[in-house]
């Protein structure tokens, strides 16, 4: 037995020597702190690092998550584009892509619908967190007042965009009531990232339209106030400046039927310009004079093939999912010889298509939010609804005969009998000027108790299944301005619930005040 | 780390204070003569003198005064005492144990089956390393109780569902730990592109035993990783004397168990059309006829489906010289899936070597290198160009080919990315893909180098003191590739595109074990293990994408120069876990067992204050078989023991930063971001598993029938939960990670083994289980429901129960669907029923009225919110297998058959083949309403283009698709016949055995769908028991053989 013994020193040596080995292991394999993620309490400790949050928030707004994992552009990446379009009559839907938007079939779990609300609201608690840390960042000295108000600006403008997509489709208009007290959506301001914000915010139901409106015209005062009137290379499109805060109050007091607040809006945006030709802002999206503010895409980062604008709505080898209807595209009034329809319209074996996003293989075309031509027709349709024919006429000029240059056909006075039927051109040319732009819904939902511009809810439209490469050419199945053609998709009066989305089945199940403030119907 | 140096000490102390007097020296072997290396010889009369042999299984030994008798033991072997008489050389025989003597592989150690309290299931490798299979996991299923085990694709990568003893998580990981040779291995589907099985890359041939450890007494040691219970698998070791060469092949066929039923080319015509008439639009479809006059007909899943050849090749040559034993196997497998994009090669080698370096020092290596290559289709089920989502809408009536498109496949001619029209007018519906192009163009593989590996040093530092050493390494090595082709499919956009990832998953773990096991009195036997363990993950990759492709020539790798757009990304993360535990076992004259267990664990995944957990773990047994009073029983009743346990658990499947508050990358087009991304919990804690377990072992006539029973509980509290927070609040992935919900599984399992017949050269040997489990959720974040598509989890129901509508039928004068709404009272309860049918025409809901069943006149929704209702459990409440060996003279029959059932099935594929748009359908639309002469089956609608959501309601569970899934399958029926040894010597053979086999040949189930087992979804965070586009099963016939010498 007594090899045992002199084996045992030795091996007890061997073994100690392997415990304090082991001790010094255990914080290696416990203290382990994420590497491909910057903790919360080091998001706001440089300067470098707010920028990278700010950054963030655009990111949200461009490519928020779609059922689960998938990024298909959704807020403002391509999906407003999109669903602002199959709402309306002017697009068409070619597959069963995008069949539950355009033929107003959505339920509480439909997932354009359902991730609209998602990705908004998530972009809107990311800029909550950008203004709560800015400030956590003045006090601790890493930023100036004066740079976290311009921060704060930024994010301001994006949560003001997001609300105000949210409104369009998931609240009546402005108008729906005298003084906008009808339901508008939760306007959220508080950053939710603590177990107490998260309880104090969940209890807040739906403000009212007309508070909802109050706090976007709060939110684009400070941001035009704050933001830096112009920026460097493609950051000038890509990121908010005072013009764009601008831009998106003229836009907002337009929904809200402040025609002066319009025109004061539109007037203090200087240093833009239309381009020379109607394709300029598409064929260079950000060193053009006229885009305000886009959202950025690139190779690296866009929506995907199941997303992007070139995809959905270019011909091959883009999925041409989206095409131009026959009830826009056959229209007279939309002259033959206007540029847009030789520019940025596409033929393909099976209808017309939107010219206006060609870059398929990268996907890389930028989304246009705001430019000029849209103040302009902002402005001159409130100086049309205010009586000042002569400068609405000229500020639809401005924008119709970039594309109408035949003298002959260029509007002047004598064109219009009174306002309304110039108003109604300036409607017309918004439909022509922002087609394939996701424009349309917005002014249906905006004009929808409108007593001469509205279009009886949502229009009737063309079944793709009922076209044939034929269903296209120009004034065909047109009489007296309507369309004759077939549109089976049934049109959805003012009153039908269908004018409004569902708030989300998954809000339901999780918010209670919410739970009891659906819109009726759903 | 103190108790561990003073028991070293004390142990230590205690050695060498016995006095010598008289040497007696001898060899122990067993029955066939081969030495027994580290047997124990102890005196009886002073159980602190002992030793073990040698590697010549020698031992000597100093007797003391008093010895009388010496007992000799050595683990599966049954002890025996001998009277010394004087002598000086004693050789022993011992012989090895009976049924119960089973040596049973335990944690950190092994035990004879007889001694083991816990609840342990253990399968013999050889019972299922001869199953043409991609993985062995696939042949465990039905094979032990309380171990349920699903396949639920055809797709040959991919990775079987192991649940042990249900489901006993919401949100974090529900598949139990895999334990290989005492590393703790990489497990599930580690493919990124196309699946691939990480414990596909074990060989089956390689496996001795897999033992299941179930309950909390054997998993308690596993501490925080055993919530969902452990399995243990042991590679075999050479055994001493001549090498043995073994060498198993089998070839073998796979076909489709079942395809889908979808409409011929004349059906499709007016099933489509009517779609367009009834919502008033011109019809599209016609039937294409060729020159020669005939119809184009195309049988789509006769293209894409196929019948594989398989086979596999396993050789191994094993032994033991010196000190020294050695195992050496190589496997090779080649496997082609029914599907004709789907296949799996394996090569395997695998070296176990065990020496003793001296009297107390034993090494060994065990090392295992795979190669596993995995090609398979894009199977998403809502991709465009998912093989089943595709295949299922392939227009009938047009060709596959078509020589007048440059690529000979039929792509239409004006819309290039989609399937061609042929004769009709439009393309198919979201102008699809060509199918067959895309599964014999695009490609996507998972190629893996798999290296799992161990190392040990082994000390006896005295005759019942050991110390054991191990560090192992388990390492996956993938590389992802998928090519896109340029000329169609979802590679048309980008001009083709390449991605390559290289994702490598490395895991050391470090075990100290010490083992000490000793026995006094002859009565009193004592086993203490107390072992240090740390482990360590990362996983990372990076990737590459390239698109816009010069040319489609260069489709094997990212070629330099050949792209012009290029892209990268990548991710690194990592995890560990320190421990310290202990185990005392203690019986009395193996009538008594008492064990008991600590654990502390410590994990990266929690936040630094919570990051220890403590699980502990008893259990006892008691064999009343053993008392005196039994004596009389012992004839009918053989073995008799009652047993129990109790025990603590946790769960470290929970992600790696879950607690951290954090900003992740966020890229804004070309600018650099970050944005908010988890919402922190620094309070977040260990997931607690309470296990409690009851069984009896009982053994008749000698052990001919024995039967184990077992009711266990597990009550899951702390459940780490993703919380769902409302959208609205913007919080990252709306969910928040908190501990609160609590779940409660039980069940019941049965193990029967019988001889049922042993009448000469005729043996019939049947193998039984039979289990339940039931499982309810008793606590959730405010007692808030957690409702995702299809499922819920309620308090009061079991966990992610189906949920949905209660369809009513096809309203027979309108062709409308017809549903139930509700009022409900103020707690939710129903008050009334109220029917609504759903007007497909303007899509609005109206209150049905029987007397008028056309009366559309008040409006009344179909609301989700208040008219959905629990639908059924999506988990099986039973399951077991039956399993027959025959044996006649050199034949063998075996015949396995296995079941599962209370549980439903969301057919979501049955709501896809009745879609409304354009594109093929599956022939139950046939049974559609057509007028109120001709109402067809009473649940299908009236056709209308594009309405699907409506019509069919896809987005919700009803129980127009909610479907009883149980099932009964005839899993294996295998015939072999060995060639009787005296005809072999001839050819210097020791055994020959050949045999045809077939698997999953029947399948007796009322489920409409492809197979009872496809399921497409099964993550925590989405849904259970939904079948949407799921991959056929195979079914494969193979014969083969086994030759040794």
């Amino acid at each position: 037995m007594k090899t045992f013994n002199i084996q045992n020193r030795i091996l007890s040596i061997f073994f100690l020597t392997f415990f304090l080995t082991f001790m010094s292991c255990e914080k290696e394999v416990t203290e382990l702190e994420p590497v491909d993620r910057i903790t919360e309490a080091l998001a706001f400790s440089t300067p470098a690092r707010v920028e990278l949050s700010m950054v963030g928030v655009y990111d949200a707004a461009q490519s928020g998550f779609y059922a689960g994992g998938a990024v298909r552009g959704y807020p403002f990446g391509a999906a407003n584009v999109q669903q602002g379009d199959m709402r309306g009559e002017d697009m068409l839907n070619v597959a069963a892509f995008y069949a539950i938007t355009y033929e107003a079939n959505y339920n509480t779990a439909s997932a354009n619908n359902v991730f609209m609300w998602h990705t908004l609201y998530n972009t809107i608690n990311k800029a909550n967190i950008i203004i709560e840390g800015v400030a956590s960042a003045v006090s601790s000295g890493v930023l100036t007042e004066a740079k976290a108000k311009e921060y704060e600006a930024e994010a301001r403008f994006l949560r003001a965009l997001s609300h105000h997509e949210l409104l369009i489709h998931f609240a009546r208009p402005y108008k729906h009531t005298a003084d906008g007290s009808h339901l508008g959506v939760p306007y959220r301001t508080v950053a939710v990232n603590t177990a107490a914000k998260l309880e104090a915010e969940v209890v807040k139901g739906r403000n009212t339209v007309a508070e909802c409106y109050n706090l976007l015209l709060e939110d684009l005062n400070f941001a035009e106030a704050n933001l830096p009137a112009t920026r460097t290379g493609v950051l000038k499109v890509t990121r908010a400046t005072t013009a764009a805060a601008s831009a998106l109050k003229s836009r907002v007091m337009l929904h809200k039927g402040d025609w002066a607040g319009v025109i004061a809006a539109g007037d203090k945006i200087t240093g833009y310009s239309l381009t020379a030709s109607p394709d300029g802002i598409f064929t260079n999206n950000s060193g053009n004079t006229e885009s305000i503010f886009s959202i950025e895409n690139s190779a690296n980062d866009n929506p995907g093939v199941n997303g992007s604008l070139p995809n959905m709505y270019g011909v091959a080898p883009g999925r041409a999912l989206i095409a131009i209807s026959p009830i826009m595209f056959n229209i007279p009034s939309w002259l033959q010889n206007d540029l847009r329809r030789t520019l940025l319209i596409s033929e393909a074996g099976n209808g017309f298509f939107t010219k206006k996003y060609t870059r398929v293989a990268t996907q890389e075309d930028f989304n246009p939010i705001l430019r000029y031509a849209e103040v302009l027709l902002n402005s001159a349709e409130a100086h049309a609804r205010n009586g000042n024919t002569a400068k609405a006429l000229e500020l639809l000029n401005l924008v119709r005969n970039r594309a109408v240059t035949n003298a002959a056909d260029q509007f002047g006075a004598a064109s219009f009998a009174n306002a309304k039927d110039l108003l109604n051109a300036i409607l017309f040319e918004r439909r022509i000027e922002f087609l394939a732009e996701g424009r349309r819904w917005a002014d249906i939902h905006r004009l929808g108790l409108d007593p001469d511009f509205n279009t009886g809810g949502i229009p009737s439209k063309v079944a793709f299944g009922n076209t044939t490469k034929a269903s296209w050419g120009f004034g065909l199945n047109y009489a007296n301005g309507q369309y004759t053609g077939s549109r089976t998709i049934i049109s959805r009066p003012y009153e039908d619930f269908r004018f409004l989305w569902p708030i989300p089945q998954d809000e339901l199940n999780t918010n209670e005040v919410l739970r009891g403030q659906q819109n009726p119907g759903y | 780390m103190k108790q561990v140096l003073f028991v070293l000490l004390v142990l230590f102390g205690s050695i060498g204070m016995t006095i010598g007097q008289k040497t007696i020296s001898g060899k122990i072997t067993d029955p066939s003569g081969e030495t027994l290396i580290g047997a124990n010889v102890i005196v009886k009369e002073n159980p602190t003198v002992g030793t073990i042999t040698d590697v010549d299984g020698m031992y000597q030994l100093t007797l003391p005064v008093e010895a009388k008798t010496l007992i000799m033991s050595y683990t599966g072997y049954e002890s025996q005492e001998i009277a010394i008489d004087g002598r000086a050389i004693i050789d022993v025989v011992l012989s090895q144990g009976k049924l119960l003597d089973e040596v049973v592989v335990v944690g950190y150690g092994a035990q004879s089956k007889k001694d083991v309290t816990g609840s342990i299931s253990k399968v013999k490798g050889d019972a299922v390393a001869t199953l043409v299979s991609p993985s062995f996991v696939q042949q465990l299923a039905g094979r032990s109780a309380g171990v349920q085990i699903q396949n639920t694709s055809g797709i040959l990568g991919s990775a079987p569902r192991i649940n042990i003893r249900g489901i006993n998580s919401i949100s974090s990981g529900t598949q139990p730990l895999v334990v290989i040779d005492g590393v703790p291995a990489i497990t599930g589907d580690i493919g990124g592109f196309t699946p691939a099985n990480a414990l596909g890359d074990i060989n089956p041939n390689d496996i001795e035993s897999y033992e299941i450890l179930k309950d909390g007494a054997a998993t308690a040691i596993f501490g925080s990783r055993a919530a969902n219970g452990v399995i243990l698998i042991t590679t075999k070791k050479g055994v001493k004397g001549k090498a043995s060469f073994t060498y198993d092949a089998n070839y073998g066929s796979a076909s489709a168990l079942r395809l889908y039923d979808l409409l011929g080319a004349e059906d499709f015509v007016t099933i489509q059309n009517e779609k367009y008439k009834n919502a008033g639009a011109n019809p599209v479809a016609n039937l294409q006829t060729r020159p020669d006059g005939s119809i184009v007909e195309t049988d789509w899943q006769d293209l894409v489906f196929r019948s594989g050849t398989q086979q596999n090749h396993s050789l191994s040559v094993s032994g033991g010289v010196d000190r020294t034993n050695y195992f050496v196997s190589f496997g090779y497998s080649d496997l082609e899936g029914i599907s004709v994009a789907n296949s799996l090669r394996r090569y395997s080698f695998r070296s176990n070597l065990e020496t003793k370096v001296n009297s107390w020092l034993t090494a060994g290596f065990n090392s295992g290198v795979t190669r596993q290559e995995n090609f398979g289709p894009l199977t998403g089920s809502n991709n465009l160009s998912g093989n089943i989502f595709g295949t299922i809408r392939m227009l009938p009536n047009v060709d596959a080919f078509n020589t007048a498109h440059p690529t000979g496949y039929n792509i239409d001619l004006i819309n290039p990315r989609s399937l061609g029209r042929g004769a009709n007018n439009d393309v198919v519906a979201n102008g699809i893909p060509n199918q067959l192009f895309v599964q014999l163009n695009d490609r996507r593989a998972s190629k893996s180098w798999r290296l799992l590996g161990n190392a040990f040093l082994q000390a006896q530092l005295s005759k019942d003191l050991s110390f054991r050493s191990q560090i192992g390494i388990d390492g996956t090595y993938v590389d992802d590739f998928i090519y896109q082709d340029a000329r169609h499919g979802d590679g048309f956009g980008a001009n083709g595109s390449i991605s390559q990832a290289f994702s490598p998953t490395t895991r050391w773990n470090w075990q100290n074990i010490l083992t000490y096991n000793t026995s006094f009195n002859n009565s009193h036997n004592l086993g203490v293990t107390l072992v240090q363990e740390y482990q360590k993950q990362t996983a990372s990759f990076y990737q590459s994408t390239v698109q816009n492709i010069s040319d489609v020539y260069f489709q094997e790798n990212i070629i330099t120069g050949t792209f012009a757009t290029p892209l990268a990304s990548g991710d690194f993360e990592q995890n560990g876990l320190a421990s310290y535990l202990g185990r005392v076992n203690y019986n009395y004259k193996g009538k008594y067992y008492l064990s008991a267990s600590m654990r502390r664990d410590e994990l990266s995944a929690l936040a630094p204050d919570n990051r220890v957990g403590y699980f502990p773990g008893a259990s006892f047994a008691y064999r009343i078989s053993e008392e005196s009073f039994w004596d009389g029983l012992r004839d009918v009743v053989s073995d008799f023991r009652l047993r129990g346990s109790a025990a603590q658990t946790g769960n470290t499947n929970i992600g790696n930063y879950p607690y951290v508050g954090s900003f992740g990358s966020a890229l804004y087009g070309s600018q650099n971001g970050i944005s908010y991304s988890n919402f922190g919990n620094d309070l977040l804690k260990w997931e607690a598993q309470t296990k409690l377990d009851f069984g009896f072992d009982l053994g008749l006539y000698n052990n001919k029938y024995t039967l184990s029973a077992a009711y266990w509980i597990q009550d899951n509290d702390d459940i780490i939960l993703q919380a769902p927070t409302a959208p609205s609040l913007g919080i990252p992935n709306n969910f928040i990670n908190q501990n609160i919900g609590r779940v409660k599984g039980q069940g019941i399992e049965l193990t029967l083994d019988a001889v049922i017949l042993d009448k000469g050269d005729f043996k019939w040997n049947s193998s039984v289980n039979f289990s339940t489990q039931g499982n309810e959720v008793l606590k959730l974040v405010a007692g808030q429901d957690i409702i995702t598509n299809y499922n819920i989890i309620r308090e009061g129901e079991s966990i992610r129960a189906l949920y949905g509508f209660e369809y009513v039928g096809v309203n027979a004068a309108n062709g409308n669907p017809i549903y139930e709404t509700y009022n409900r009272d103020a707690s939710g309860n129903i008050t009334e029923t109220i029917l609504v049918q759903g007007n497909i025409q303007n899509q609005t809901y109206y209150v049905y009225n029987p007397a008028n069943p056309t009366e559309l006149s008040t409006v009344r929704a179909l609301n989700a919110t208040r008219d959905r209702k629990v639908l059924g459990s999506a988990i099986p409440t039973y399951f077991g297998g039956f399993d027959n060996n025959f044996s006649y003279k050199g034949f063998d029959l075996n015949v396995f058959v296995r079941f599962s059932g209370g549980n439903k099935i969301m057919n979501r594929t049955r709501a896809d083949l009745l879609s409304q748009s354009f594109n093929n359908n599956g022939s139950e639309i046939l049974g559609r309403w057509q007028s109120p002469e001709n109402p067809g089956d009473g649940q299908t609608p009236r056709l209308f283009l594009n309405r699907d959501a409506f019509t069919n309601n896809p987005d919700f569970a009803s129980t127009r698709w909610v479907e009883d899934g149980s099932f009964v399958r005839l899993q294996n029926v295998s015939l072999g016949y060995t060639i009787p040894a005296s005809k072999l010597k001839i050819l210097n053979l020791s055994g020959l055995r050949v045999y045809v086999q077939g698997q999953n040949l029947i399948t007796w189930t009322k489920y409409t769908g492809i197979d009872p087992e496809t399921s497409t979804n099964f993550s925590t965070s989405a849904g259970f028991g939904e079948d949407f586009n799921g991959n056929p099963q195979q079914r494969v016939i193979s014969g083969g053989l086994r030759l040794s010498f």
